[in-house]
């Protein structure tokens, strides 16, 4: 019995080396990949003006679509810094998606609103809208009262309302830097098949906020947000730039990204019954683009910033991390027919594969490698050095991913101008694999649990709300 | 079991890769740390006797060749970046003075090398040099060709720049570049470069035919002239929708008497995006007799002519707004709907701003 445990044990190690230098293969190819898509983005960059195409007359117009749920408080500075926005063509179009507090009137009294004749093209099925309003005094916002639907509901009847070529579809608590919109418009102007973009999105904890700008960035004090600044790091700066180059990506972020409202009108919008709808619609847009035999691009460009507030409690970031994870799993298993399809090319010959071996089922098999290591010590099939040697190697690597691509910000954007603040950015990087990690796994093994019992539920994101400057 | 002099190696490999990691950031942001506080006053400087030199410089070379020594002396990262600044921002005597600054301080010889490296981020970067500085009159036309999409956007940009009648085929062929970039760069350069080039555009538009006339028209059509009415009527009797549509749009920007009549016939086109040029075209001529033809399309079967036609009602003035008033009770409940969304909008517009309630 002991020597079939013994075998059971060296043949589950070896699974786990396969997986360890599979995985180990593939982020090192990413790493490499996100370096020099980073050297031709700066290299690019360079040549300043041809910002100057950007803002001409030429460049698509864009609608922003901000859904709104009982947010009577935020409401009026999140509108006013979207309208804020530097771009030419810009409209903003709000959706209030049923709301139970004052949100329309906070709207129609602080916009000078007017409703008007609702007429536009329902190109995708929504929830009725009651009311249709413009302001007197922002020609460029239109205000959508309608039943509550949910967030994807909210944003279809924002992109059944839009008139501008491109759509943008934000958060309401997601501040946008005013040059992101010039900045994340770029990959549509410079190629020809481009269907989404994404742009970045970083953490705001601990830096100073001012009338919706962020105007001192700091790297935040306490552990659990500083962890996630590097997490948000290597998925963007690391993750997203590398499977640009590799022609890969199949997420952009639901907190900030860019889309033409045409193919997305014609793909049938956001889907109703996913907690991963962002991802979703990417996955659907890229998939209808091979079966259209029009293959579409998803770009990701590194220099264009949201920010979002990081949850500080764990319950809070449990609750997150396990809805992010249960939309993944329910986007792989929707489009599964993608899955190792020659028809969707290296989507799904490469992309896809990867998304399920190492994004869906990385927690599966940390939580079986650490269970295996325990039984293994425990039936002494597994010395305690070799134990420690393991696990060293396996957390060292995810050391590396995160000094590298905070070598990466350095050597790119280095926001984060004090030294003090670098320093401090290093130092959660290295500690961000000692527990942080750990818990990470759990509440992506709870997401995959609790999609396989069906549950849909979002949790409440409770924030803290941005910091303002200290009194003068 | 896995070997333990595997892990190892794994491991010193990963202290390798993350020490490089962290010794480069440490090492990069003291760099920057020292680049910013020694930069500043270098800057400080240049600006200062690049600044002096424009303004003293007629009339006393002394001074000009004081300062231009002054400047070279500081790093050469500090020269470009302040002489870009400047060139830029002045025209006239000012701007051929930085330009003859940069010629002085080997800025444009280095730039004019870069023109013609292997590599092709060094040629973009010489190609935007050249096109803030000049002095790439014979170098920059050879970059037209080049491989890389960047490099060719840089040099239509310069094209449009330098508004040179000669320059105006390069430019309007750049319109069918493979590369998106370059196409929609030409568009931009053409829209800017403006009037000095409306002659040799009206040649080109004129010699080319089917889907590149169209384009070149819907570019046009942002910017038009009289000088293009011919070549745009003449496309109304072209054979693509987008041929069509691109000279009723520039129609509507040039008018003149055959225009209106021409536009009228366009509103039952079998195209939408055609009836929907000719509908906001006659509303731009503000051709009242065309406006029950106008209404009449309330009633098309597509959405985008429907909102042209009410647009185009509501920018007619009281002949439009009446027509409007009487299609709100249309049998077509898409007109009606229409029609009031489209009087509502012109009553939003006609309230005027207000001061909202803060």
């Amino acid at each position: 019995m002991a020597d079939l445990a013994r075998a059971v044990l060296v043949t589950f190690n070896w699974v786990v080396l396969g997986y360890f230098l599979v995985v180990n293969g593939v982020y090192l190819f990413l790493l490499m990949s996100a370096g020099l898509e980073m050297r031709t983005h700066l290299l690019l960059e360079r040549s300043e003006r041809r910002w100057r195409l950007l803002q001409s007359d030429i460049a698509p117009t864009i609608s922003v679509l901000a859904p709104a749920h009982d947010e009577a408080a935020t409401i009026v500075g999140s509108v006013r810094a979207m309208l804020g926005l530097s771009y030419p063509n810009l409209e903003v179009v709000v959706v209030n998606d049923g709301s139970t507090d004052e949100t329309i009137r906070v709207l129609v009294d602080n916009f000078a609103l007017v409703a008007i004749h609702p007429v536009f093209r329902r190109q995708v099925e929504t929830k009725p809208v009651i009311a249709l309003y413009r302001s007197r005094t922002r020609p460029n916002l239109v205000v959508v009262d309608k039943q509550n639907g949910g967030k994807a509901d909210a944003l279809n009847a924002a992109l059944n309302v839009a008139t501008g070529q491109l759509v943008c579809a934000v958060d309401a608590d997601t501040i946008i830097e005013p040059e992101a919109m010039l900045r994340m418009v770029r990959p549509f102007v410079t190629r020809d098949d481009v269907v989404a973009a994404g742009g970045t999105i970083r953490i705001v904890n601990g830096s100073e906020v001012r009338n919706g700008r962020v105007t001192s960035l700091r790297v935040p004090r306490r552990a659990l947000a500083g962890f996630q600044v590097v997490e948000y790091l290597r998925a963007f700066l690391f993750g997203r730039l590398g499977w640009n180059r590799l022609g890969g990506n199949l997420i952009i972020s639901g907190a900030f990204g860019l889309f033409d409202r045409q193919a997305t009108a014609e793909a049938g919008g956001y889907a109703h019954d996913t907690v991963g709808e962002d991802m979703e619609l990417v996955v659907r847009l890229r998939r209808r683009s091979y079966e259209l035999g029009d293959p579409k691009a998803i770009a990701f460009i590194p220099d264009p910033v949201a920010w979002t507030e990081a949850p500080e409690s764990l319950r809070v970031l449990g609750r997150q991390r396990d809805r992010w994870h249960r939309g993944l799993c329910d986007v792989l298993r929707r489009h599964r027919r993608v899955f190792l399809n020659p028809r969707y090319r290296a989507t799904g010959l490469v992309v896809y594969p990867y998304f399920v071996v190492v994004e869906l089922l990385a927690p599966v098999v940390e939580a079986l490698g650490l269970v295996g290591l325990a039984i293994g010590l425990l039936v002494g099939a597994v010395d305690w050095s070799f134990a420690v040697l393991f696990f060293l190697v396996a957390y060292g690597l995810g050391i590396v991913l995160a000094t590298f691509t905070l070598a990466l910000e350095e050597l790119s954007f280095h926001r984060y101008e004090r030294l003090g603040d670098r320093a401090l950015l290093v130092l959660w990087a290295v500690f961000e694999s000692l527990g942080y990690r750990q818990l990470t796994v759990v509440w992506r093994l709870r997401g995959i649990w609790k999609f396989l019992r069906k549950r849909t539920d979002w949790g409440v994101m409770q924030r803290k709300g941005f910091t303002p400057p200290p009194p003068s | 079991m896995i070997s333990r002099q595997f892990l190892r190696t794994v491991l010193a490999v990963e202290v390798v890769i993350a020490v490089i990691a962290l010794a480069s950031i440490a090492a990069h942001a003291l760099w920057l740390w020292r680049r910013q506080h020694a930069d500043r006053p270098r800057l400080d400087r240049a600006r200062a006797a690049l600044a002096e030199a424009l303004i003293t410089a007629p009339g006393d070379d002394g001074i000009w060749s004081d300062r231009m020594a002054e400047l070279r002396q500081l790093h050469r990262r500090v020269q470009r970046r302040v002489v870009q600044q400047l060139a830029v921002a002045v025209t006239g005597a000012e701007g051929r003075g930085v330009s003859d600054a940069a010629v002085e301080l080997g800025l444009v010889a280095a730039a004019r090398r870069r023109c013609r490296s292997r590599r092709w981020w060094r040629r973009l970067l010489g190609a935007h040099e050249l096109n803030v500085y000049g002095g790439g009159d014979d170098v920059l036309p050879k970059l037209f060709d080049d491989p890389h999409p960047a490099v060719r956007a840089q040099v239509i940009e310069w094209a449009g720049d330098t508004r040179r009648e000669s320059l105006a085929p390069r430019l309007v062929s750049a319109m069918q570049d493979p590369a998106a970039i370059c196409r929609n760069t030409a568009a931009d350069s053409i829209l800017r470069a403006g009037a000095p080039l409306v002659d040799a555009l009206t040649r080109e538009v004129s010699a080319r035919s089917g889907q590149e006339q169209a384009d070149l028209l819907a570019v046009l059509a942002r910017r038009p002239d009289p000088r293009y009415r011919d070549v745009a009527l003449a496309a109304l009797a072209g054979d693509t929708p987008a041929l069509r549509a691109a000279g009723a749009a520039v129609l509507g920007g040039v008018g003149g008497p055959e225009a209106a009549a021409a536009l009228r016939g366009l509103l039952a086109d079998t195209d939408a995006p055609v009836r929907v040029a000719a509908a906001d075209g006659l509303q731009r001529l503000e051709h009242q007799p065309a406006a029950p033809d106008i209404a009449a399309l309330l009633r098309d079967p597509s959405f985008d002519v429907r909102r042209a036609a009410g647009s185009a009602l509501a920018g007619l003035g009281p002949v439009g707004i009446l027509l409007l008033r009487h299609y709100l009770e249309d049998a077509d409940p898409f007109a009606a709907d229409m029609a009031r969304h489209s009087l509502d909008i012109l009553a939003l517009r006609a309230s005027g701003p207000t001061t909202p309630r803060t």
